[in-house]
Formats: structure tokens, sequence, C-alpha cells
């Protein structure tokens, strides 16, 4: 089986999982609500401010979520010793890595899809000015942080990681997502996307880069 | 080897470490002299510019540390021998150590010339990011579990980070530039006086002396410390295993 | 100070105590270590407890 296929079904798997669990639903988009309430009311209620800020806690509201969202994605696979049935498989082991990281960035952009209206409403801006160029950063944003996050996901399986160390590893590295996110989302809600190529430009790198990285040395994490 | 060559390989080793560390101060000293007695004072940022000489270097052997621990982890991962972890632990200490230096001057170096102690410079964002890169990698060998596991896992940390740094450099310095603040910069673009270029190469020099002289350092204490280990679950009679573990456990558990 | 000599001075004073410290820490490590190699080595050899 290619790499492709492999990932396909490990992916298949986990979105299975979360179908039925409803983990991303249940608990993280709710999470992500409560969060964006709570900037909102820590910065408002004068809609200037909102407005400006909105793109910045929109991305950070989609940070923590992806967080979350690994942490429960690598948790289901410490329970009932699933990760030695995956390891012993024929599995390449960047499949595990690819397919966990597609089965979460799904995951993202469903609730991204919900949120972002959300957001539309509480802070009083239109998104729908320039929908490609919004999209075209969600997307590849998402992306990014899927890689970093399904990377380092794994180290979620030690307890004290799960706690501190690991949104401590991801914060820092996915900051040009962070960055460029915010740049493109907001070039885009003020009408001005033709202007978001090079942002995008850099979040496409990112994704490549972590990407291929996380293909390469993932196997390095699973060895014991 | 024979229990007497070990003992001259270590004498000579340490032997070694005096010298390097005598010609670290020695080198450290004349820096000193000609930073802050030799080169003038700027025009502009008078003697607060003597910061300079051990901003620069200090954020020089920051990057050179780190593109350190991305050798030295992919030279682990690849050949699975302890010396590059080691290299790769020591270097990340150190590293973090003229990291957090850099940023401290850089902070005090602008206070007089931007008036305030931040100002999201690209440069400084980035090393504040490098820093708390470090501190990750630091964190995931501090991890309650196997040494060759947190050895994998913080190499890993190592090449990902280091190949991140270039990025997020970039995507600071575009976000920077959106806000052309009147910001000067701390290193302006008119040439440098020959005294001046020569106290920043000298600091340059001395730094990259100080650097090879605490990693030395600290490779020690790491074979030091690896060695409490070995002799923890080397096989003995008559002590209950439990109890060396522990005693191993307090000395590595710090590392 | 109109020179800007404090800054100057904070920055060096700063650089040298930082230094100093973590030379002293790893001295300090160091001699830890060979210490307590040495205690379980030497207890090992020692047999067991009486």
């Amino acid at each position: 089986m290619s790499l492709i296929r492999q990932s396909a079904v490990i992916a298949a798997k986990d979105l299975r999982i979360e179908v039925r669990g409803r983990y991303a639903l249940g608990a993280v988009l709710p999470f992500a609500g409560t969060l964006l309430i709570a900037f909102g009311l820590s910065l408002g209620p004068g809609r200037t401010l909102l407005q400006e800020t909105a793109p910045g806690l929109l991305w950070l509201a989609v940070l923590f979520a992806s967080v979350l969202s690994f942490r429960q994605a690598y948790q289901s696979e410490s329970e009932d010793g699933a990760i030695e049935g995956l390891l012993l498989a024929p599995v390449d082991r960047a499949a595990i890595f690819l397919g966990k990281a597609v089965a979460v960035i799904a995951a993202l952009l469903v609730m991204e899809v919900v949120v972002v209206p959300m957001v539309a409403g509480l802070f009083g801006l239109s998104f729908g000015r320039e929908p490609l160029t919004l999209a075209a950063a969600f997307v590849l944003g998402t992306i990014g942080l899927g890689a970093v996050g399904s990377l380092f996901g794994v180290l979620t399986e030690s307890p004290r990681a799960r706690e501190a160390v690991f949104p401590l590893l991801v914060l820092p590295l996915a900051t040009p997502v962070l960055v460029a996110g915010v740049k493109a989302t907001s070039l885009a809600v003020g009408g001005r996307g033709g202007e978001a190529g090079s942002w995008l430009g850099l979040l496409v790198a990112f994704d490549l880069v972590f990407l291929a990285a996380g293909t390469l040395v993932f196997g390095y994490l699973l060895e014991d | 080897m024979g229990s007497a060559e070990r003992m001259m390989g270590k004498l000579t080793a340490r032997r070694g470490e005096r010298v390097l560390g005598w010609l670290t101060l020695a080198a450290l000293a004349g820096s000193a002299v000609m930073s802050l007695v030799i080169a003038p004072p700027d025009a502009e940022q008078r003697n607060a510019q003597r910061l300079m000489y051990i901003h620069v270097p200090s954020a020089w052997l920051a990057y050179l540390a780190f593109a350190v621990v991305f050798s030295a982890s992919i030279a682990y991962l690849r050949t699975k021998r302890t010396r590059w972890d080691r290299l790769a632990a020591a270097s990340a200490e150190v590293g973090v150590l003229f990291t957090a230096l850099a940023i401290a001057l850089g902070s005090i170096w602008g206070k007089p010339i931007w008036g305030t102690w931040w100002t999201w410079d690209p440069r400084l964002t980035t090393t504040a990011i490098l820093l708390l890169i470090y501190v990750g990698y630091l964190a995931v060998r501090k991890l309650p579990d196997s040494p060759a596991r947190k050895a994998r896992w913080s190499a890993v940390v190592g090449i990902v980070g280091f190949l991140d740094v270039p990025i997020v450099h970039l995507s600071v310095t575009w976000w920077r530039s959106l806000h052309q603040g009147p910001t000067v910069r701390l290193l302006g673009e008119s040439t440098i006086a020959p005294a001046m270029l020569a106290a920043l190469l000298v600091g340059v020099g001395a730094f990259t002396l100080l650097y090879l002289y605490l990693v030395t350092l600290r490779l020690r204490v790491g074979r030091l410390e690896d060695r409490v280990l070995a002799e923890a679950l080397s096989p003995r009679v008559g002590q209950p295993p439990e109890s060396l573990l522990a005693e191993a456990g307090e000395v590595v558990g710090s590392g | 100070m109109d020179s800007l000599w404090g800054y100057a001075i904070a920055g060096y004073v700063l650089t040298a105590l930082a230094l100093t410290g973590y030379v002293a820490s790893l001295f300090a490590r160091a001699r830890r270590a060979g210490a307590r190699a040495a205690a379980i080595a030497s207890r090992r050899s020692a047999g067991p407890r009486q």
C-alpha cells in the first residue's frame, strides 16, 4: 500500500472515531466559542477595538483548538494499547503522521466554518468580501497547524508533556502561521485580498517544510 | 585502553580545558578593554552603543549554538551515538544562556535609543522565539522518560526548530515592516569606524572561545552525570537496585 | 548620565554576572556528579551492607 493510501486509511479511522465520539464538536468547538466570548468580554464592548482585533483573536482560538484536538487524537492511541497495534501493523510510520494530520485538519476546518460566522456576528465584521482569500488563508494555515501538531502530538504520550510541554513547543513553532494567517485574514476582511499573496506564499512554504520534515523524522519519535 | 592511558587521557583533557578557560578569560578581558576604552563613543548613541560589542556576539553565538544543536541532532538520529546527543544537550543549554543574554542586552541597548524597552524589532523578536524553542527543547529533555527516548524526541525538536527559525524571521520581518514607526535601528546603516569594527570582531572572537569553553565544561558535566547512571545500573552484589537508581535519579534528574 | 555610560555598564555587569554564575554552576554540578559516581562505585566494591 502506498504512503498516500495508508495515510488515507489512518485518517479515515481517526475521523470515524471523531464522528462516533464527537470530541471535536462536543468539546473543542464549545471551547473555541467560550474563548471568543471571553475575548469579547475582556476587550469590548467598544466596536472598533473588537473589529480590529477580530482576526487575531480568531486565529488564537484556532491555535488553541488545534492543540486540544491533537492531544485528543494521540490520547485515543494510548488507551487500551492501541498504539502497539498500530505499530505492529505493516504501516509506514509517516502514514500515521500524515493520516492523523489530515483527520485533525478536517475537523478543524469544519470547526472554522462554524466559528468564522460566529466571530462575524459577535465582533461586527463582514467576512464575505474576499471569500477566496479568506478560505485560502484558513485552509493553508490549518494545514500548517496540522503538520506541527501531528508531529509533536506524539509527545503527549508522556503525561507531563501533555500538560505544558506540547503547547510550549507548538506555539513558538507555529508563529509564522499565526502572523501570516492573521495578516491574510485582515486583508481579506478589509477588501484588500490582492495584497495577501506574499502571506499566503509564506503559509505554503511553512506547510511544505513541516509536512516534509514531519514525514522524514516522525518515525524517530515512535522508536523505542 | 589501559587504566594508565585512561588517566593520562583524562589529565590532558582537563589540562586542555583549563588552558582553554584561561585563554577565554584573557580574550574576554582584551575584548572588554577594546570595547570600553579603545573604541570611541558613537556620535548619536554615545556610550550606550558600546553594548553592541557584547550584544552582537551573544546573538551570533545563540544562533551558532542552535546550528550545532541541529547538526548534532541529525548526527545522533543517524548514528545513535551518545556523544552527539551529549553535544546537542550541551550546546542547547549554553545556547539558552547566550540567547537570553542577547535579548536582555538588546533591550537594555534599546531603552535609551528607542525610549522603550521593547519595540518588536524583528531580529530581537525572532531571537525571543528562538529562546522559547530552546526552552521547549530543554523541557523535552527533562521529561520523566527513558534517556534514549528523550534523546530522540529532543533531537526532532532540535531539527524541526532550526528549520523553522528562518521562516519565523521572515514572517516577523514582514509583519514589522508594515508599521514603519519612528524606530531607529540599533545598528545604523552608516559605515562603521575601524576602531569599532576591530572591537566588534575581537568581541566575536572572544565569545566564540567562550562558547567552546562552556560547551567543553558542559560536556564534562554530561559525561559525569551519565557515569552516575551507569554506575547505578551496573550489576552489583547485595545492594537493592531501587536505592541506587534513586541516587542516580537525584543527580541525573536535574540534568 | 549624559553620556549614557550607565546603560553600557549595566549590560557589561549583567553579562559578567551571568557568565560567572553559569561557569560556577557547571563546576558545582561536575563536582557533585563526580562525588556521587565515586560513592556509588565504592559502595559497590564494599559489597553488601552490614
